[in-house]
């Protein structure tokens, strides 16, 4: 019981401390908002979208026109693909592994030849997208403007030539559903690193910190003339830390649910065991510093300094792995525990960028666990600073 | 009376420094016991040691008649404890300190009662981080008495007060030994231990040099009252009067006298500053106090 109440006391003066509040609960929240808000539309910006084309005949005659078309969009705005099937092309659409898809169906270079020497029969292209998509709807709609000059261009060269009116290309749209199976979010993809990024605070913060200024500060000692030991002490500072890794986690899984309307997979026990298992291996090495350090200041570098490499290398944002940087800094990033923690929660919503098993995912993190434990038990005594 | 506590040929080194060199005393149930020594002497090694926060190298402890190996849960329960230096979560009130404390101790506390009791009712929901020094030393208090303990030790409780705000401190120290309270005292104030204390240890160096109440140890210096004055020819004063008294120069400017005759000292030095031509302002004759005492043992003022 006293132990519950000790807890509570380390809670309430710690979120009444501005600091405290702030980097545990809002920052990551905050963090959220404004990494989704400014990387969930990535790619709709990027000058080249991937379009899928499917010709159902050998344009010939003025057919060939349509060629000149794609070979003059390719590969700015569009990389073409050319697809053998229809379903193929539709696959990938649904997959995002294009952002449109166009179809000329057969009769299309007969269809063109009659719509301009004769003035009969438009010929008809299809174009699909998946309109929930905002890349997708911009490409159709580039797509939709590059036919609509191109009708204006022939029409006139038409009327000029052969005194005809040109009946112009008739564009169908179609919305395609993508597939449930794999919807690219950013939201979903930064829901694990947000959530660990909250853990990652207040392992490499308040844990090393707040030990260490208890014990500079005198407050330990101060508990430690009441009935309140060693062990009662650290077993209350422990409670408090996990209430609030709890309550930050909790408030962005409502965040999360509510407004970013992330996987429902993150509701699943595997995903908040590895939560569990994350939070074991952060607090731990968040223990292992405050053995190092003398100064609450000291720690505060060292926190700082694990924060940002386990963060950023950690691949908590981008997948740092898939860049270009030299080796030993990629083998540095695959050493950090933080790297198997976010991709092992990624893989539960299906976004394992890096592939690895599932062996990886635990055996590094459990190294650093070990190691942190083992070095935090043999410093325990001086760290609770008690003779 | 009882001894609560008696301590037995208690050492703590640390490296080449006697912090606590073999020291033994004894405290009276229901009385305040000083220990008074200058900053380094000891003081709060010892305590800390009996309080339970530092091992010592050897000696015994006996508290409440039992010999004690080792400072548990139990008995911490019947000790009360006010630190040198007073470090309690910044961001809780006063009232959730108290209740915060109390509750350590496995009770509950009518925490306004101890609140008033304290005098620090409109300090109630003040969070610790906004008290002044004699507030904080006036919660500090209270904490230490929050699990209503026989033995409470105060480390130095009004160092760096006012001396309003002292004279406070005093006032709930009498008070708590009015309710019978045993009470263990550290200063390096010597009107603190005069004004508190039932029996008074002297520490030096890690050792009781001298003990007894207040009266015993001015007694012991053999002398009733010091002659002191101010002088502009100092050494002058001294040279002339070394063969009559045992003077010392206080300040560059001011000479002291013991003596067990005030009358004949001051036709004294009367006398030779008539005969020798050196002033003398400021005449005042005084009873010798705890200062002389350890300055008569020590050699040194408690405030070196």
């Amino acid at each position: 019981m006293k132990i519950i109440k000790l807890a509570k006391g380390f809670f309430i003066n710690e979120i009444r401390e501005f600091n405290g509040f702030f980097w545990t609960f809002v920052f990551p929240a905050v963090l959220y908002f404004i990494l989704v808000s400014v990387f969930s539309g990535m790619g709709s910006s990027g000058i080249s979208f991937k379009m899928g084309v499917l010709t159902d005949e050998e344009l010939t005659g003025f057919g060939s026109i349509l060629n000149e078309i794609l070979e003059q969009v390719s590969p700015e705005p569009f990389n073409v693909i050319n697809y053998e099937n229809m379903e193929q092309m539709m696959d990938d659409l649904k997959f995002n592994k294009i952002d449109v898809g166009v179809r000329i169906p057969t009769g299309t270079s007969f269809s063109l030849t009659k719509s301009i020497v004769f003035h009969q029969e438009p010929a008809k292209i299809e174009i699909y997208s998946v309109s929930a998509r905002g890349e997708s709807k911009m490409a159709l709609q580039i797509l939709k403007n590059i036919f609509e000059q191109v009708n204006l261009q022939i029409g006139k060269e038409t009327a000029s030539r052969l005194g005809n009116v040109y009946k112009d290309i008739e564009v169908s749209a179609e919305a395609v559903t993508p597939s449930d199976e794999w919807k690219f979010s950013y939201s979903n993809y930064l829901f694990p690193a947000v959530i660990l990024m909250a853990i990652l605070s207040i392992s490499m913060f308040n844990a090393p910190i707040g030990l260490i200024y208890n014990r500079v500060k005198g407050i330990n000692r101060r508990l430690y003339t009441t009935t309140i030991g060693s062990f009662h002490y650290f077993s209350a500072f422990f409670l408090f830390l996990l209430f609030s890794a709890l309550l930050s986690v909790s408030l962005l899984y409502v965040i999360g649910t509510t407004l970013f309307k992330v996987d429902p997979a993150i509701m699943k026990i595997e995903f908040m065991a590895k939560i569990v298992y994350s939070t074991a291996v952060l607090f731990s090495i968040g223990m292992m510093i405050s053995s190092f350090c003398k100064k609450y200041t000291t720690a505060e570098v060292i926190g700082q300094i694990f924060f940002q490499v386990f963060m950023f290398l950690g691949g908590f944002y981008f997948p740092v792995l898939n860049f270009d940087m030299p080796q030993a800094i990629k083998w540095f990033a695959k050493a950090l525990p933080t790297t198997y923690l976010v991709e092992s929660l990624r893989a539960s919503l299906g976004y394992d960028v890096y592939s690895f098993s599932e062996a990886t995912f635990w055996t590094v993190p459990s190294v650093w666990l070990g190691v942190s434990l083992i070095v935090f038990i043999f410093n325990f005594k001086r760290v609770m600073s008690y003779e | 009376m009882e001894d609560i506590l008696l301590v037995k040929n208690l050492k703590k080194h640390y490296r080449d420094v006697r912090a606590v060199d073999d020291i033994s005393f004894s405290v009276k149930k229901g009385e305040i016991t000083s220990i008074l020594g200058p900053n380094g002497a000891g003081k709060t090694t010892t305590v800390e040691i009996i309080e339970g926060l530092r091992k010592a190298d050897a000696g015994d402890i006996y508290l409440f008649g039992k010999k004690i190996s080792h400072i548990d849960a139990s008995i911490k329960k019947s000790m009360g404890v006010q630190l040198q230096t007073t470090a309690f979560f910044e961001y809780l009130t006063v009232k959730e300190t108290i209740e915060l404390f109390a509750g350590l101790y496995g009770v509950t506390v009518d925490s306004r009662k101890v609140i008033e009791e304290f005098s620090l009712i409109d300090k109630t929901r003040s969070k610790v981080r906004e008290l002044s020094g004699g507030q904080l030393q006036r919660l500090a208090l209270a904490v230490a008495v929050v699990n209503d303990p026989e033995i409470i030790f105060l480390d130095e409780p009004t160092t760096g007060l006012d001396p309003q705000a002292r004279r406070n401190v005093w006032d709930i120290v009498l008070k708590l030994k009015e309710k019978g309270k045993t009470i263990i005292l550290t200063t390096h104030y010597m009107e603190e231990a005069e004004k508190l204390s039932d029996h008074v240890y002297i520490m030096d160096h890690g050792k009781i040099v001298a003990s007894g109440t207040v009266e015993e140890l001015v007694k012991s210096l053999g002398m009733e009252s010091f002659v002191e004055f101010s002088t502009t020819q100092s050494k002058k004063a001294l040279a002339l009067l070394e063969g009559d008294f045992k003077i010392k120069a206080i300040t560059r400017e001011t000479l002291s006298i013991p003596t067990t005759n005030v009358e004949q000292t001051l036709h004294v030095l009367f006398s030779k500053s008539h005969e020798n031509g050196f002033n003398v302002d400021n005449v005042i004759i005084r009873r010798p106090n705890l200062e002389d005492v350890f300055l008569h043992i020590t050699g040194r003022s408690l405030r070196d």
